[in-house]
């Protein structure tokens, strides 16, 4: 067999990639849609897990991200978002589930209680 | 001190990489609204009642494969090979496009059947989410075309390397933040 050449190799690991990147989709389509779990816990977290080995593969093969040159600005800003993007959503997350909870009235009950807030006058 | 084309180019793809970076916020922040209102249906449908899963999987692939064709062109221009370079880029426009289009009629047939934007807090949080990411494509295509049209007319042009460059990072950053999209909106979204 001949031996690649280097044009041939470089569009060879976008292809690799790609190849990876579709049998991940594929594959959580597969397991979720058919519903293999049947614990919401449990489907969001190998969704999550999924689409984060997906990230780490796309940034390998189409980013380039290890091939960057010192000092690595791209990867620390990058780390930078990561732990803002985790503080923003899973923040919200978190505050908006206490607050429903603190809510946590039927729609009848509420109506009940802003009549007698009503009553007492502003 | 001149600047060689290398550095340049460096320079460039990091002042793109922080606006990238800065996009993600507004993601992370439309994907934070969009996990805390997915619940709140107001009598309308839920996210399981209305997507249409095998058509948001060949979407899915569809991205992927206009972002496969856009880092092909992207070795091609770097090997000299023009020709390679233009076909290529043509289909990561072709796919993009088709991709664009799959979601224009994904929202029409949810508009046409009563599940528009204004029904719930789901929905308007659904749209948003998706119509930036939509937004972003539509931009990325005529940013390609203009491109496109630019090699067609000057091909030897020394700085065309440096210019695709700058747009196929973007296109393989729509296409990330899509696997998220799909995750977290179709697959969670429609099976929990």
């Amino acid at each position: 067999m001949k031996r690649m050449n280097a044009y041939d190799k470089a569009i060879l690991r976008y292809c690799v990639g790609a190849i990876i990147a579709t049998l991940l989709t594929t594959g959580i389509y597969i397991v979720t849609v058919n519903g293999l779990f049947d614990s919401a816990f449990v489907v969001g977290l190998v969704v999550l897990l999924a689409a984060s080995v997906q990230l780490v593969v796309q940034l390998y093969f189409f980013f380039h991200i290890t091939e960057e040159k010192r000092p690595r600005w791209q990867l620390h800003s990058m780390w930078f978002s990561v732990a803002m993007i985790v503080v923003v959503v899973v923040g919200s997350i978190w505050i908006m589930k206490n607050l429903d909870y603190n809510m946590g009235m039927s729609a009848e009950q509420m109506h009940q209680y802003m009549l007698e807030e009503n009553k007492k006058g502003f | 001190m001149k600047q060689t084309n290398d550095e340049k180019s460096q320079i460039a793809t990091l002042g793109l990489w922080i606006y990238l970076m800065t996009d993600l916020m507004l993601f992370a922040s439309l994907f934070a609204t969009f996990m805390v209102l997915r619940n709140n249906t107001a009598c309308g449908p839920a996210a399981a009642d209305i997507f249409n899963m095998p058509y948001i999987l060949i979407e899915t692939l569809v991205l992927l494969f206009s972002s496969l064709m856009c880092g092909s062109a992207f070795v091609s221009a770097k090997f000299g090979r023009l020709r390679d370079m233009r076909m290529y880029l043509g289909l990561t426009i072709l796919f993009g496009a088709v991709f664009l289009g799959m979601e224009l009629y994904e929202f029409s047939q949810l508009v046409g059947e009563g599940h528009s934007w204004s029904v719930s807090a789901f929905l308007s949080s659904y749209f948003t989410l998706v119509g930036t990411h939509g937004l972003h494509i539509a931009v990325g295509l005529l940013w390609a075309g203009i491109l496109l049209v630019r090699l067609l007319a000057r091909p030897s042009e020394s700085n065309s390397l440096r210019k695709l460059g700058l747009f196929v990072v973007f296109w393989h950053f729509l296409e990330l933040v899509w696997i998220f999209i799909f995750s977290v909106v179709y697959l969670i979204g429609g099976t929990i």
